[in-house]
């Protein structure tokens, strides 16, 4: 049986190296309590012979710094909609190279359009009770990273 | 020779990072078009000379497997190269990409290097062909 959450949690970090230029490091006993809003939650689902979803949630000022690494520019000056869709667009690579490295290089599997809202610190809150969620830190700023996934792997 | 790219993605910071790439590896482009799905690459292709399509699978309202078989019909396959770039490459993937239609397919995250070595290889092509 695969780890699932060893496998996502790698794939992660990777893609957030590669296409973010983020270097990430996983603590979980850190507080995420005095993070600052707004904070944007993305959503990508895939489905086949698992249903699947990942979920990232971050500081917008995180977003923004990576979307200024991506398009080489500085974070102030980054669009509002480009941070939403950084995270979404990190959601979606994560995804596409977690699906081979879990279920294989034969399974077919329908990915969703990646989306993305903004929330409040209330809603930040209540991901710090989730078990399931991964946290990592990339220059003080946190990411919550989740998968959950219907069945086993 | 100067060419025409278009590119189609739902996500504009992807957009925004293979037009960048583009200009990185200095690919004599004279346009580079952009659209946000399928359906929005089909208009621009109606109206505007492409010499090659860069478009993502997953757009919304039209994706990319869509806009190949849409090409095909119109006879715009195989005259115009189609570079696929998709998050999952697995075989399977591969394999229904490749058979709709597409003359490449490049995984995301990529190398600027991948990008220019991809789009040379089919201007060399287009080169020797005429």
């Amino acid at each position: 049986m695969k780890d699932a959450r060893k496998e996502f949690l790698k794939t992660l970090q990777a893609t957030l190296e590669q296409f973010a230029f983020a270097f990430s490091e996983e603590d979980s006993g850190k507080s995420i309590s005095n993070c600052s809003e707004p904070f944007i939650h993305a959503c990508i689902m895939f489905s086949g012979s698992r249903d699947a979803a990942i979920t990232l949630t971050a500081p917008e000022a995180l977003c923004s710094a990576m979307a200024g690494n991506i398009l080489g520019m500085e974070p102030d000056e980054v669009a509002e909609d480009l941070r939403a869709d950084t995270l979404k667009e990190i959601a979606n690579i994560a995804c596409g190279g977690l699906i081979p490295a879990l279920f294989g290089d034969m399974e077919k599997f329908n990915i969703a359009i990646p989306s993305a809202v903004r929330i409040n610190k209330q809603e930040w809150l209540e991901f710090e009770n989730d078990p399931a969620i991964v946290r990592l830190w990339i220059e003080n700023e946190p990411l919550l990273a989740k998968l959950a996934v219907t069945g086993k792997i | 020779m100067d060419i025409n790219i278009l590119i189609a993605d739902g996500s504009p910071v992807s957009r925004a990072v293979i037009a960048r790439t583009v200009k990185m590896a200095r690919i004599p482009a004279q346009s580079v078009f952009e659209a946000e799905n399928g359906a929005e690459a089909l208009r621009i292709l109606e109206s505007n000379k492409v010499d090659i399509v860069i478009s993502a699978i997953n757009m919304p309202e039209m994706d990319g497997m869509r806009l190949m078989e849409i090409m095909r019909e119109k006879g715009l396959i195989p005259s115009i190269p189609v570079i696929i770039i998709t998050s999952v490459q697995n075989e399977s993937e591969t394999r229904t990409i490749k058979a709709k239609g597409a003359s490449a397919c490049i995984k995301k995250p990529f190398t600027p290097e991948t990008i220019r070595e991809t789009i040379n290889a089919f201007l060399k092509l287009q080169g020797e062909e005429k």
